[in-house]
């Protein structure tokens, strides 16, 4: 479903160019979930980005069924934006639910990117994509007032609103303690199972990567895959 | 440590802190130049009280009459100059130009030459550049005045000259004596010329004396002579003819049985049944060689006994002109009985008993007569030539004072001359010589002529540098108006420094929040902070006064032309005051500490940065499973919060039902010019209301349900209300300011209808004698052709201080027109019942009374009568500004009391069915009174002009600090964005087009600034409906113009400010976070 061929990401700051990504090729089939694990600042993030279309590389050719996709420095193209909000779901670390919203409008934020209004239809999938986490009873409830387990699922829950067929997650439990982060990794595995969503993840965590059915290491800007 | 942390943080963050000095400059430049205008607008016209004065310290005047030229050879006026000053035109290029005409001792000047000042020369050579002769015209000024009968038909004169020459401003050129900041236009003639073409020969009516005179040093070297008063022998004559009632009064009550006085006349007719005499010269005296004449005597000369056949006991008609206002002729008559009959030669042996009246006694025939009177030349025969060239003026008979005293008597005088005649019971056998040697003896003895005091000839002195420097000084406070006018753009300049400061800090409330992690007091944070940003503040304010040099120079500059309006003022000079400059730069630094003081203050505090919830409570349910999250209206009751959110929307429904009712009523019944304002803000208010309630039902109508754009719109605006609320505000009722004071023109429809029907304003500079409602008189003057409709309405004038809004200084007493105020009815005056008929009393329009004046109703002006006397004269009222506007009115019975001299005619209205011929006609026929004849609407535009400038000048001042508060608004979204960067982010994760992430942004921050700008506009719009045209085309425009520009910023400016914040969020997405 996605291959990527000797992707180069090389990041300059001033007069130092520092190459994050050095020719690394993956290639992920449809319904797989697999982990990314590595140090910190080995260029996970910057790998979910480019799979999520939001940086492009320097070098190398992504594909997507086949289809290359192709990302510019400056404005998204129709169709980047078009992978982005129906192909791909994103979940961050930090959760970046927008704190003016509550739980229910925050998940169906995704799906005013193409249309002015989100449909019932999409109302009641929000609703069972909540049901689905356990706080349909916080629908309503400003995010801000939520714990990190709860925004956590419920940034899942807006990365699914689509129905992506991608779900790249970005430390999803980094900033949980490891009770909330074996719920979130069960949900995740629930979510590849019932959904045949394809999940890519990165995790410095061995026993969230565990929950994958592969896991990658990340280094020296390419990817060794862990048996 | 502390120092070193300062200097480097002032400089990293050098990007903010060149925004906050140009504030601070600004706001310093602003307050700075506002006071400074103060003083140079105050400079500037003390400046013009020495320019106009030069370094005359006293005036002596000789009110409507003239002195001796050798009064200035006193030593007491050994630096003092002598004038023959005259109010003239001179018609260029078909255009009148007002004059003043000093005749001057001025060796340089030629028979013939004259110079004129500066001002009048930039008039003539625009107006004619080649132009170097002029025809002067002046208002004839015989020794007999204008006003009295028996006087010239001319009553003005012209003379061709050669300009030769420019008086520079140093030699006097610009000398005025009125109390006014606006050039005079000046000619400066040859004395000895002016006064021979005017037959004034030895004569002055002005001394400039640079020395400070009292009236006591003055009466010293004062003599009754210097006043043209001839005492010889035993006599007494005037050179006006007509000797002052006071002067007659006061030597006959010295000793009345040693008086006689003396009045001549011009009678028309001498009857004795079917025979008649036309045309003598009758004499009225109280008594004939010692005997008193009572009643109706009339002693007849045997020359007119013999040609009317009459003996002594017989009686005869005897027919005059009398007149009682203006030159309105009445026939009067009297029977007399025959006294005595008399051989001429007695008549003639007593010269007193025939006065000289130029026109017609200085006359070889009588058909050479020149008379202003309606002398019918077809009844003159050959005896009454023959009778003239033998005897002149001699009278033809004497009759008694007493008789017709009240009749001959005028405003001048009620004598023409006076004999001082000793006890007859003591001289009668003595030799006549003697006993003329013997009466004047007496008469010194006496000391008749120390009786007499310069006022009592009318002399008058006074000071006018010290009248000048408070009337410069009181004038207009141009600091305090230009700091009202610029409010907006230090308002916005504080705002802009205030937001650049809010936005800094919450950048660096990391750094704060490390601060207090390693262990800092927030009282040392504060103050640190406080120090960083006051040591820019702190420099920068002196560059803001530097600013404000340059800021007050030009506006200086546009208030001398562009906005010369406002002033009518040319040259208006930079004062620099160490002390205001000082003012202005500590002021601005304590607003500037004050605020900074705040921000640092609050930033310690910080509130959140959105609001979640409204504190009146939208529905929001919480999970019971957690029981630890405290939304912030739990301590809110229900109820209330439902009462409060109803009556949030009852209210703004009941304010704009009121407001459009309250409108509509007043715009149908009441045209009140403060109810409309009111209902423009009401309007403001209403809408402001309604604007949160949509914002929170917007933002409520998402919660549970499907979600839109839009709500995604007004969600976004909930959650930051108190932002856009003061947006909100600031903007709508920004710009409901200064539109609705920028166009809210005085009602110049209102004035023109106030004006009693009358379509034109005639300022004569020659007064005129007549009444132009006369028949006779129009076809004398050449107006036959005016329709018979047509109607004048005269007024006297007592020219004083100009009051209108063109002078800026103070004023004290304002000129004064006379007229029955009964016509006044029509122009808005309301007469109040007099309280006293003692006290004089004057209305004057509202504006003059409180801006020049700046008296109330009931208050006491002080006036200088004919005789010099101080006058108090009590406001009774006021009436609308109009034509009027800067002179105050007075019944003509009130002002005959007060200047009984002042008799012509210098301001006249007209009416007429065919408004522009009636016009032209006057015009051609009354060419040498040198009439400038302007429509009402003319005069009265002349007037808003001022106001509508000031206006203007708001408008664009208040549309500047529009700008600056739109900058300082870019500021906050600038800071909102970069604080919504993690959601920009998250929309594009989404798969939010570039596009549509950025038109979201743009509706979400330009929706409340443009719908601020709507309201308050319109708010204006109500708010001057009362007078919605009266602010023309050109300020619509212009108003306009600033609105479309407010829009056009706004929408730019949010949408430059949303797109470098998208570049910014990427380049640092891309370049650096995804490592």
């Amino acid at each position: 479903m996605i291959e990527l061929e000797n992707i180069t990401k090389r990041f300059a700051d001033g007069q130092r160019s520092q190459t994050v990504l050095n020719h690394l090729s993956l290639r992920v089939e449809e319904g797989e979930f697999i982990a990314i694990t590595g140090e910190s600042g080995v260029g996970k993030t910057t790998l979910l980005n480019i799979l999520g279309t939001l940086l492009p590389a320097d070098e190398g050719q992504y594909l997507m069924r086949g289809e290359k996709v192709e990302v510019n420095d400056k404005k998204p193209t129709e169709r980047i934006c078009h992978l982005r909000n129906k192909e791909i779901g994103f979940v961050y670390q930090d959760h970046r639910l927008l704190p003016q919203f509550t739980v229910l409008q925050n998940i169906l934020l995704p799906t005013l990117a193409t249309q002015t209004a989100s449909t019932e239809e999409e109302r009641k999938r929000a609703l069972d994509l909540l049901e689905f986490m356990g706080i349909l009873s916080l629908k309503d409830n400003p995010v801000a007032q939520l714990s990190g387990g709860e925004q956590t699922r419920v940034g899942i829950c807006r990365a699914l609103i689509n129905r992506p067929s991608i779900l790249l997650a970005d430390e999803p439990t980094g900033q949980l303690d490891a009770a909330n982060a074996q719920t979130i990794a069960e949900l995740f595995q629930r979510v590849n199972t019932q959904f045949h969503t394809t999940i890519i993840m990165a995790t410095h965590s061995a026993e969230m990567a565990k929950v994958a059915q592969k896991t990658y290491v990340l280094e020296d800007g390419d990817l060794r895959l862990e048996v | 440590m502390m120092k070193s942390l300062i200097v480097q943080s002032r400089k990293h963050y050098r990007r903010f802190y060149r925004l906050v000095a140009l504030a601070v400059i600004l706001m310093t430049a602003v307050l700075t130049g506002s006071l400074l205008l103060g003083d140079s607008v105050r400079g500037t016209l003390v400046q013009r009280v020495s320019e106009r004065l030069g370094k005359t310290e006293t005036i002596i005047t000789s009110g409507t009459g003239f002195m001796s030229e050798t009064l200035t050879q006193q030593p007491l006026l050994k630096h003092a100059k002598g004038y023959l000053l005259m109010d003239g035109f001179v018609s260029v290029d078909e255009k009148l130009l007002p004059v003043y005409v000093w005749g001057t001792d001025d060796d340089a000047l030629s028979p013939g030459e004259v110079m004129v000042n500066e001002p009048l020369n930039a008039k003539l050579s625009t107006l004619s550049p080649q132009l170097s002769t002029l025809v002067l015209h002046l208002p004839t000024h015989n020794l007999v005045p204008s006003g009295s009968l028996f006087v010239s038909k001319s009553y003005a004169t012209q003379m061709r000259v050669q300009v030769v020459g420019v008086k520079p401003v140093e030699d006097g050129g610009n000398l005025l004596l009125k109390n006014e900041q606006t050039l005079p236009l000046n000619i400066f003639v040859n004395r000895k010329y002016l006064a021979e073409k005017m037959e004034l020969e030895g004569k002055i009516n002005m001394i400039l004396s640079d020395e400070m005179i009292d009236e006591e040093e003055l009466a010293t070297c004062w003599a009754p002579e210097y006043s043209g008063l001839h005492i010889t022998d035993t006599t007494l004559t005037y050179d006006g003819v007509f000797i002052p009632q006071d002067i007659v009064q006061k030597l006959s009550t010295v000793n009345s049985q040693q008086s006689t006085v003396y009045l001549s006349y011009f009678v028309n007719d001498l009857i004795h049944q079917s025979d008649t005499i036309p045309y003598s010269f009758v004499t009225a005296v109280n008594e004939w060689q010692g005997e008193p004449l009572d009643g109706q005597d009339i002693i007849l000369s045997d020359y007119a006994a013999e040609r009317l056949h009459v003996h002594e006991g017989d009686s005869i008609h005897m027919s005059y002109f009398i007149t009682k206002q203006l030159k309105n002729l009445d026939t009067s008559e009297q029977t007399m009985r025959v006294k005595q009959i008399v051989p001429l030669s007695a008549f003639q042996d007593d010269s007193l008993l025939m006065a000289d009246f130029p026109g017609l006694t200085r006359v070889e025939k009588c058909t050479d007569w020149d008379s202003d009177l309606p002398i019918d030349m077809n009844r003159v025969h050959q005896e009454d030539e023959d009778f003239w060239h033998a005897y002149r003026q001699t009278p033809k008979a004497i009759v008694s004072y007493e008789a017709v005293k009240s009749d001959w008597s005028n405003a001048f005088g009620n004598a023409t001359a006076m004999r001082f005649t000793p006890q007859t019971s003591t001289f009668s056998s003595a030799e006549p010589n003697l006993k003329s040697q013997i009466s004047y003896r007496i008469f010194s003895t006496l000391g008749l002529p120390r009786k007499l005091t310069p006022s009592d000839a009318n002399v008058q002195l006074y000071h006018p540098r010290a009248q000048g420097l408070k009337g410069a000084k009181g004038g207009v406070d141009f600091a305090s108006l230009f700091l009202s006018l610029g409010f907006f753009i230090i308002l916005s300049a504080i705002l802009l420094m205030k937001n650049l400061l809010v936005e800094l800090f919450t950048l660096r409330r990391s750094e704060i929040q490390l601060y207090r992690q390693l262990g800092f007091k927030d009282k040392d944070i504060r103050k640190g902070l406080f120090r960083e940003a006051f040591s820019v503040i702190f420099l920068a304010s002196p560059l803001g006064v530097i600013a404000g040099l340059a800021y007050s120079s030009l506006t200086l500059w546009l208030l001398g032309n562009v906005w010369s309006g406002a002033t009518h003022t040319e040259g208006f000079a930079l004062h620099i005051q160490p002390l205001t400059l000082l003012t202005g730069w500590i002021v601005a630094l304590l607003i500037s500490a004050i605020t900074l003081w705040f921000v640092v203050r609050n930033i310690l505090n910080p509130q959140p940065s959105y609001r979640i919830f409204s504190t009146l409570g939208l529905p929001r349910t919480f999970s019971s499973a957690e029981p630890n999250l405290t939304p912030h209206t739990s301590t809110l009751n229900p109820l209330i919060v439902s009462l409060a959110r109803l009556a949030c929307q009852e209210t703004s429904a009941i304010i704009l039902l009121l407001t459009i009712t309250l409108t509509a009523l007043n715009f149908i019944f009441f045209h009140n010019m403060v109810l409309f304002i009111v209902c423009g803000l009401l309007w403001v208010c209403a809408w402001g209301l309604f604007l949160r309630m949509k914002v929170e039902r917007q933002s409520a109508a998402s919660i549970g349900g499907t979600m839109s754009r839009t709500q995604l719109i007004w969600t976004s605006i909930h959650a930051s209300m108190k932002q856009h609320l003061l947006a909100y505000w600031t903007l709508s009722l920004g710009v409901f300011t200064v539109f609705a004071v920028g166009l809210n023109r005085p009602d110049f429809s209102q004035a023109v209808q106030a004006t009693g029907g009358y379509q034109f304003y005639v300022d004569s500079r020659v007064p005129i004698q007549y009444d132009l409602n006369n028949k006779a008189v129009r076809h004398k003057l050449s107006l036959q052709s005016l329709p018979d409709s047509t109607l004048f309405l005269s007024f006297l004038r007592h020219k004083q201080d100009e009051a209108s809004c063109l002078n800026l200084n103070q004023v004290n007493t304002p000129t004064v027109l006379g007229v029955d105020l009964k016509e006044m009815e029509s122009f808005g005056l309301i007469q109040e019942p007099h309280t006293s008929h003692l006290t004089p009393h004057i209305y004057i329009d509202e504006e003059a009374l409180v801006w020049s004046l700046m008296k109330s109703v009931g208050d006491t002006l002080v006036y200088q009568n004919d005789k010099g006397e101080s006058v108090p004269v009590v406001i009774a009222g006021t009436y609308p500004t109009g034509i009027f506007h800067g002179n105050a009115i007075m019944s003509s019975e009130d002002f005959r009391r007060l200047w009984p001299k002042e008799v012509g005619v210098e301001v006249l209205l007209m009416k007429s069915p065919c408004p522009e011929e009636a016009a032209e006609t006057l015009a051609m026929a009354m060419s040498e009174y040198g009439l400038n004849i302007q429509t009402v609407e003319e005069r009265i535009r002349m007037f808003f002009e001022v106001t509508e400038t000031y206006l203007i000048i708001f408008l664009t001042l208040g549309g500047l600090g529009l700008l600056l508060g739109i900058f300082s608004l870019m500021i906050i979204v600038r800071k909102n964005l970069a604080a919504q960067a993690t959601t920009i982010q998250q929309y594009r994760a989404m798969g939010f087009s570039e596009s549509l992430v950025g038109q979201l942004l743009l509706r979400e921050n330009l929706l409340v600034p443009l719908y601020a700008v709507g309201v308050g506009a319109i708010g204006s719009v109500i708010s001057i409906s009362a007078n919605v045209g009266g602010a023309g085309f050109t300020t619509l425009l212009l108003a306009f113009a600033v609105l479309i520009i407010i829009c056009l910023l706004l929408y730019y400016g949010i949408k430059y400010m949303i797109q470098q914040s998208m570049i910014n969020i990427t380049y640092s997405f891309i370049k650096t976070k995804s490592v």
